[in-house]
């Protein structure tokens, strides 16, 4: 019980950040507990939930909602974020190239310790899965604040970073590093 | 043709130390200078949620911790962020790859050349705590339920 108390305080400090984060974590915790039906994953989950709930309703919110450009209707924002999605990702293709490379060839170049079955089934997963996060993580700064500042773009520059690293993995091949670390 | 992981890896930390580094030239800037006063005047967390936003754990290290030292908390921030990253990803790559040291380096220092602002996400406190910060928590909670 303690320990469950324990998580659930986890989950909900870690609520209290961006708005954008909190319900992936909590798509992620859920997928987690299906794969492994260890309940302290729903406990931590229910942390985060109450931790949401703590900064959706606060008072302040509607305050600075005033003083914001106007919402607009969800159809807009998602043509926005269509247009935000494929700047960013051709900002970072044409732009980032090396980091997009290191985090490929580091991922291929890493042997891993578990065996990987279904490569090009988790890889089809894994592609539209990252897309749907970026997404998510720009959706609601877009929504909510009515524009997104450089900054917004932190916790989807992470995913793909890790979604490269993780492609890379999958496709890994000859040459390896020697894993004598 | 055999590489050897841990010069590799060397370099990549090496690298994000020069990251590291560039944090102590950072000041205390817009939203960082704003909590500084409300925790002068007032509770920030409450403040900023009755006023602006709930988000607690945002107001409890911009208005609770900054303030203590603030020119101090800012310059260490990055170099703080950066080997919490290495450190969480370390112990999240140790579960599933033979090199966790190259692949977290990697992972992080990938991870800051790709920001499309450095300046904004990483190096500005007022930004990085709200989207670093859980990121790395993210990692940490996420170790501690595989214990």
């Amino acid at each position: 019980m303690a320990l469950a108390l324990g998580y659930a305080a986890a989950g909900f400090l870690l609520a209290g950040f961006s708005e954008a984060i909190s319900p992936l974590v909590c798509v992620l915790l859920v997928i987690m507990w299906y794969r492994s039906r260890n309940r302290m994953y729903l406990a931590a989950m229910i942390g985060v939930v109450i931790g949401i709930l703590i900064v959706a309703t606060a008072p302040g919110n509607s305050v600075r909602a005033h003083l914001l450009p106007p919402r607009t209707d969800i159809m807009k924002a998602v043509t926005r974020l269509q247009k935000a999605m494929l700047q960013f990702l051709g900002n970072e293709v044409f732009n980032r190239t090396p980091a997009l490379l290191l985090a490929f060839f580091i991922g291929y170049l890493s042997p891993p310790k578990i065996t990987i079955i279904h490569r090009r089934l988790w890889a089809a997963i894994l592609v539209p899965a990252s897309l749907a996060a970026m997404a998510f993580t720009m959706f609601v700064p877009l929504y909510l604040a009515g524009g997104l500042e450089q900054r917004h773009f932190t916790t989807a520059s992470l995913i793909l970073v890790l979604s490269l690293f993780t492609l890379g993995l999958l496709c890994a091949g000859s040459p390896r590093l020697s894993s004598s670390s | 043709m055999t590489f050897s992981p841990r010069i590799l890896a060397w370099i990549l930390l090496t690298v994000l130390a020069l990251y590291a580094i560039t944090g102590f030239f950072v000041r205390p800037y817009a939203d960082d200078q704003w909590f500084i006063q409300i925790a002068r005047e007032t509770n920030p967390i409450v403040q900023q949620y009755y006023t602006w936003h709930g988000r607690y754990g945002y107001s409890f290290f911009m208005g609770m911790i900054m303030p203590l030292a603030p020119t101090f908390v800012v310059q260490i921030a990055p170099a703080a962020f950066i080997t919490f990253m290495v450190l969480a990803f370390y112990h999240v790559a140790k579960r599933f790859v033979a090199n966790p040291l190259l692949a977290s380096s990697g992972i992080t220092l990938a991870f800051l050349v790709s920001l499309p602002n450095i300046w904004q996400s990483f190096y500005w406190y007022g930004s990085s705590v709200n989207y670093v910060v859980p990121l790395i928590l993210v990692a940490a909670v996420l170790l501690w339920l595989w214990r």
